[in-house]
């Protein structure tokens, strides 16, 4: 399936670039430093987006997934693949930061805690999804394979979300229901770039679906003129 | 300031490099099926 206008996906890439300048601006100029841990939080306000638009778009691969398996419409399983594949990047660059910031925090790169283990296992899970999606050519045996597949994945989702919360962690707990741990405007900067992350993942779609549709329509080509 | 230039250098690093693959990579899909257009067309008449 394609997105038809091109005016909407124009006008989610410039809202998307224009959003992530305006975080960034926010968290760079807006946002007070932290008493603890100085400049060095700031990594907070990319790393929070960076683990929620992951959870979102593996949502999206599961919703599509078990529509795909109702319907057999497979413009349903072009999205789920689509959007695994960029929650896979948006994860990476959360792993990445969430190193980088460990270091200084914690003392170490790494630690085998249950947010950080969890959060790996749900990386390799969906590298596994885009290893099944290509590693089956039939396009309707791949299409109900990695449905399966996407369904079955999403359980380390909601693990790996209330990980901090049932298991003891050194992972700090920022948002809970009664209270935020961060001032107005950490958690306002927060927000935008949230939204911001959102609408570059809604773009990336848009390009990324787009982007099968004419492997596919090359594919039929190459077919007939083999013909 | 190291480990906060580093985060958000990687970052970026990472969503851009993927945003000029699927940019390049459309790109060139659409010279392909041009292409294959060209040849279908000459193939029928």
């Amino acid at each position: 399936m394609r997105l038809k206008n091109g005016t909407i996906k124009r006008c989610l890439g410039i809202t998307s670039f224009l959003g992530i300048f305006i975080s960034l601006y926010m968290a760079f100029f807006y946002t007070p430093l932290d008493k603890n841990l100085g400049v060095v939080q700031k990594i907070f306000y990319i790393h929070f987006p960076a683990a929620i638009v992951p959870y979102f778009a593996f949502f999206v691969v599961l919703v599509c997934s078990i529509i795909y398996l109702k319907t057999r419409d497979r413009k349903w399983s072009k999205i789920a693949y689509a959007s695994a594949e960029i929650g896979l990047v948006i994860d990476t660059a959360l792993l990445v930061t969430g190193t980088i910031f460990d270091k200084p925090t914690w003392g170490v790169w790494w630690v085998w805690e249950p947010r950080l283990t969890t959060s790996l296992i749900m990386w390799l899970l969906y590298a596994g999804y885009l290893m099944l999606y290509y590693s089956v050519g039939e396009a309707e045996r791949r299409s109900r394979l990695t449905a399966v597949y996407g369904i079955v994945a999403f359980i380390s989702v909601p693990i790996s979300f209330m990980s901090i919360r049932w298991w003891r962690t050194v992972h700090p707990i920022v948002f809970e229901p009664t209270k935020i741990a961060l001032d107005t405007s950490m958690w306002v900067t927060t927000l935008v770039f949230l939204f911001s992350m959102t609408l570059f993942y809604a773009y990336l779609l848009g390009h990324r679906v787009d982007m099968i549709g004419l492997q596919e329509e090359i594919e039929d080509l190459k077919d007939e003129v083999e013909d | 300031m190291a480990y906060f230039a580093a985060a958000y250098f990687a970052a970026w690093l990472i969503l851009f490099l993927y945003v000029f693959y699927i940019e390049r990579k459309l790109a060139l899909l659409g010279r392909d099926l041009e292409h294959l257009k060209n040849v279908v067309k000459r193939k029928k008449s």
